[in-house]
């Protein structure tokens, strides 16, 4: 007897410890560590982990992206950590060079009868496969598969990119807003060469002859040759809402027209902004400086040898976007004592405008082939909702994979899905970032606070997880040092953001948008030829071949052929479409 | 009486049916057999894909599915404000080309057959024909450095004072024709000249003997002998060339022109690509190409017949 309960005093004793050790669960992670906002979020997140399910995908990759050791396009750290968030397999069914090898790519898949599950396509491309129904209907997900905070990002700028991508009334698309400082054209130029000459800093484009005549004429880098080139700018860059090297876009605002965009002109009229009579103004202007030799010689045939004087440090002047440091790294590793600043000139009213790039400039496309389209629907908007991730093994594998992953210095472009859909102001708000953490006047908290509801509270402001805290703290970095260009891969990061983007962080940027975006009829046929002739005139026009006229009678003259050869009934359908 | 002659028949039958087995015939033909397959395949065949240039051709849909436009697409191309610049262009492009091509060629072949050291002969060929299987962006890169405002030909007239400053040879108007037609002759004139290079070899010696007896001098030789002789290839390959008068070289127009050069530089193929093209139009650009086979089609019949009927040489 005593025996059998001794016996039974130990067994349930031990019970008692066992159902304490099963009670025990740390890794679960309850609702109290979790927001409302958060929790609701989460709602919509569907679990496709343990199902062994996997999407095809292309990607565009940037050539000089560095590729870590014993890492491949198709297999890095990347598409681990996305394994591990989502359990999903991403499988790279093909990449090229982003550009015109990818394009042609795109285009031939096209052709082919033959796209991945997933594709990121330009406008054109995403016509030509929604005419052909190759694309998955996305509208009913528009409606019930996506966060309040991702929709309002759309619904801020009026839906504009959600139009982009309907076709006859359905969406198939899901289109990219591109942070609004990458469309912005800022005059660069090398401000020890302005110190060299005893020059002071420009407040205009009219003060630029001076500075540009000092650059080519009067040896700027004592070096005792004449062999400095002038401002480079590149042919067929002159629309206000592209933004690349060479585009003088912003230009033509300043005096008034917008080149390339739809927009209200003086009398309230929606009108095509290349034939309005302000664009002659700043023609001249340029034509001028290309006579006087302040403008590089072979500005036209330069190709892609565009950015060769620039790093070799015989050009001092260009017009670029805000995110020229990363190209300007081999010009201060050739000569370091080079030193770059961005410019943004204000028109008469003070105000310095900026065309903006369409929303859209990259749609994400589902193919209608895809097994399971509302998977990869899921995966690109819905993503992982924090409060979705209940399991604290599982949080502290995927902040691993995270952070090995920025460890290893592996470039963001190899995330399988690389579509911009941040808030229009992204760029600007890490200017101020940068500049308030410096002086003192902001902390890390206050960044932090208003970043993460910014982003719809997906992600946190912290250098070791996010990339706008990360080059944050490279360019706080770089502030601090004697010799900033000490750690170039810090300098080139920060730098766009620290300085580059000034011009358009300031209070009287002002931002502008086409007031008509897609296609009418009579621009299925004629649109190419008329966009070809604007390119040819506005070229001839800057190098003074205008046949015996006047610049401004050239103008005239091309303005006329414009309207009779379908641009009239253009702009009468573009009107009628927005009424 | 009629067994036996059918049996005289059929035997006979019989050994016309071994000859032709073991004949040469039957095996000459099966050895073109392959080659005669794959023509049929992927010549011929291909050729119904000419039904595309009438369409409004959508990938996906095919041939059966897309859009029956009739003559739609020809009618885009010829409606273009500036069609009649483009075929200027390309017909003085291509055709001083071709004749240029030629005439340096075998002006070449002619002076490099007089030299009698057969190592020079060979170092100055091979180094002559390889700019031809170097792709035209790369020659267009080297191009480029070389004629650019700060390039070695720039600084060249510059220096000996034969320009007062720099050339714009690529963004001049008026000049790119000019730099495209010789850049590209001096690219394939070396290939080209291969072909007379070993008829002239082929050209019995012993007409020059009796010519230097006659006591003609070499030129004179190159005049009388050389040349006729060479008549005949200088025929054919001219006639083969003139099918290709709308091609003016897309390759490396593409790689060279830009906006400034668009009046004089572009021609059929770069208008189609950029503006057909980028717009991901497959009808208009399958129409411009079957407009181009049919005008070198007639180019070629015709060249073919005016040799046969003034000059009485058959090519085939």
């Amino acid at each position: 007897m005593k025996k059998l309960l001794a016996l039974l005093l130990a067994l349930s004793l031990s019970l008692c410890g066992l159902s304490a050790a099963l009670a025990e669960d740390d890794d679960y992670i309850p609702d109290s560590e979790f927001s409302e906002q958060q929790l609701e979020e989460a709602k919509l997140y569907k679990d496709y982990s343990g199902q062994g399910k996997s999407f095809t995908l292309a990607k565009a990759i940037t050539i000089d992206a560095a590729l870590p050791e014993g890492q491949t396009v198709e297999d890095n750290l990347w598409i681990d950590l996305f394994k591990i968030n989502f359990g999903v397999e991403p499988i790279v069914e093909w990449y090229a060079a982003a550009g015109d090898a990818y394009n042609q790519k795109v285009s031939m898949c096209i052709a082919s009868d033959d796209i991945p599950d997933y594709m990121e396509v330009n406008v054109n491309q995403w016509r030509m496969l929604a005419k052909s129904g190759m694309l998955a209907d996305l509208t009913d997900y528009y409606e019930h598969n996506i966060s309040a905070a991702k929709r309002k990002k759309f619904a801020d700028i009026d839906d504009k990119p959600l139009k982009v991508v309907t076709y006859k009334g359905q969406i198939t698309g899901y289109p990219s807003i591109n942070p609004g400082a990458d469309s912005g054209s800022l005059v660069w130029l090398r401000t020890d060469w302005l110190e060299n000459l005893g020059l002071e800093e420009p407040k205009s484009y009219e003060d630029l002859t001076a500075i540009l005549d000092a650059f080519v004429n009067k040896d700027p880098d004592g070096n005792e040759q004449n062999d400095t080139v002038g401002l480079i700018i590149a042919p067929d860059e002159y629309k206000s809402t592209g933004a690349n090297t060479g585009n003088t876009g912003e230009m033509f605002l300043r005096y008034g027209a917008g080149v390339g965009m739809w927009i209200r002109d003086e009398s309230g009229e929606v009108s095509y902004g290349s034939i309005s009579r302000n664009a002659v103004p700043c023609l001249e202007q340029l034509n001028a400086w290309y006579k006087a030799g302040l403008i590089h010689q072979d500005w036209v045939s330069l190709g892609d040898n565009l950015r060769q004087d620039i790093s070799a440090g015989r050009c001092g002047a260009f017009f670029g976007p805000w995110w020229e440091s990363w190209n300007l790294a081999d010009s201060v590793v050739n000569d370091p004592k080079a030193v770059w600043k961005s410019y943004g000139f204000a028109a008469d009213d003070g105000k310095f405008y900026v065309g903006m790039t369409d929303p859209a400039a990259s749609i994400a496309v589902i193919s209608a082939d895809a097994e399971d389209p509302e998977m990869i629907w899921q995966l690109l908007v819905v993503g992982r909702p924090i409060a979705s991730v209940r399991s604290r093994a599982l949080q502290k594998a995927i902040e691993e994979a995270n952070a090995a992953a920025l460890a290893a210095g592996l470039e963001h472009s190899y995330q399988p899905f690389r579509l911009n859909v941040s808030t229009v102001m992204t760029v600007e708000n890490n200017y101020r970032y940068i500049w308030g953490l410096h002086d003192g006047t902001l902390t890390w908290e206050d960044c932090d606070k208003e970043y993460f509801e910014n982003n719809g509270g997906v992600e946190h402001f912290d250098p070791s997880s996010c990339y706008a805290a990360q080059v944050t703290k490279y360019y706080l970095n770089v502030l601090e040092r004697e010799n900033p260009y000490e750690d170039i891969g810090e300098w080139s990061n920060g730098m766009g953001y620290g300085v580059g983007v000034a011009p358009m962080a300031q209070d009287n940027c002002e931002r502008l948008y086409n007031d008509f975006i897609g296609q009418t009829e009579t621009m299925a046929t004629k649109w190419a030829y008329l966009q070809t002739m604007e390119e040819e005139a506005y070229t001839k026009m800057i190098l003074g071949d205008t046949d015996g006229l006047s610049i401004s009678d050239y103008f005239d003259k091309f303005v006329d052929e414009w309207k009779a050869q379908g641009g009239e009934k253009i702009t009468a359908e573009v009107k009628e479409a927005l009424n | 009486m009629s067994e036996v002659r059918h049996e005289a028949g059929r035997s006979a039958f019989m050994r016309k049916w071994e000859k032709f087995v073991r004949g040469e015939r039957l095996r000459l033909n099966l050895m073109m057999l392959p080659g005669v397959v794959f023509v049929f395949l992927f010549n011929m065949m291909t050729l119904l894909g000419i039904a595309v240039a009438f369409q409004d051709f959508i990938p996906r849909r095919g041939w059966f599915g897309s859009e029956w436009v009739g003559l739609r697409n020809f009618r885009l191309f010829f409606e273009m404000p500036n069609a009649y610049t483009i075929l200027r262009n390309t017909l003085v492009i291509a055709i001083s080309k071709i004749v240029l091509t030629l005439i340096v060629a075998v002006l070449f072949a002619l002076l490099l057959s007089e030299i009698k050291n057969n190592k020079v002969k060979r170092c100055v060929q091979t180094a002559v024909y390889l700019p031809h299987f170097v792709s035209w962006v790369i020659y267009a890169t080297i191009m480029r450095l070389l004629l650019n405002s700060d390039g070695l030909v720039n600084r060249l007239l510059t220096g000996l004072g034969l320009a007062a400053s720099p050339v714009k040879f690529l963004s001049s108007k008026q000049l790119f024709p000019v730099v495209m037609i010789m850049t590209d002759v001096l690219k394939e004139f070396g290939y080209s000249s291969v072909i007379y290079l070993a008829t002239i070899t082929g050209i019995n010696p012993s007409y020059y003997e009796a010519a230097a007896i006659d006591g003609a001098t070499r030129p004179k030789m190159m005049w009388y002998i050389t040349l006729p002789c060479l008549l005949p290839t200088i025929v054919l390959l001219a006639t083969l060339s003139v099918g290709n008068v709308l091609s003016a070289g897309f390759d490396q127009i593409f790689n060279l022109y830009n906006s400034a050069v668009y009046e004089t530089g572009d021609i059929i193929d770069t208008y189609v690509h950029r503006v057909g093209l980028v717009s991901l139009d497959y009808g208009l650009g399958a129409a411009i190409g079957l407009f181009k086979s049919v005008v070198s089609f007639v180019l070629i019949v015709t060249s073919y017949t005016v040799a046969a009927k003034v000059a009485d040489y058959h090519i085939f």
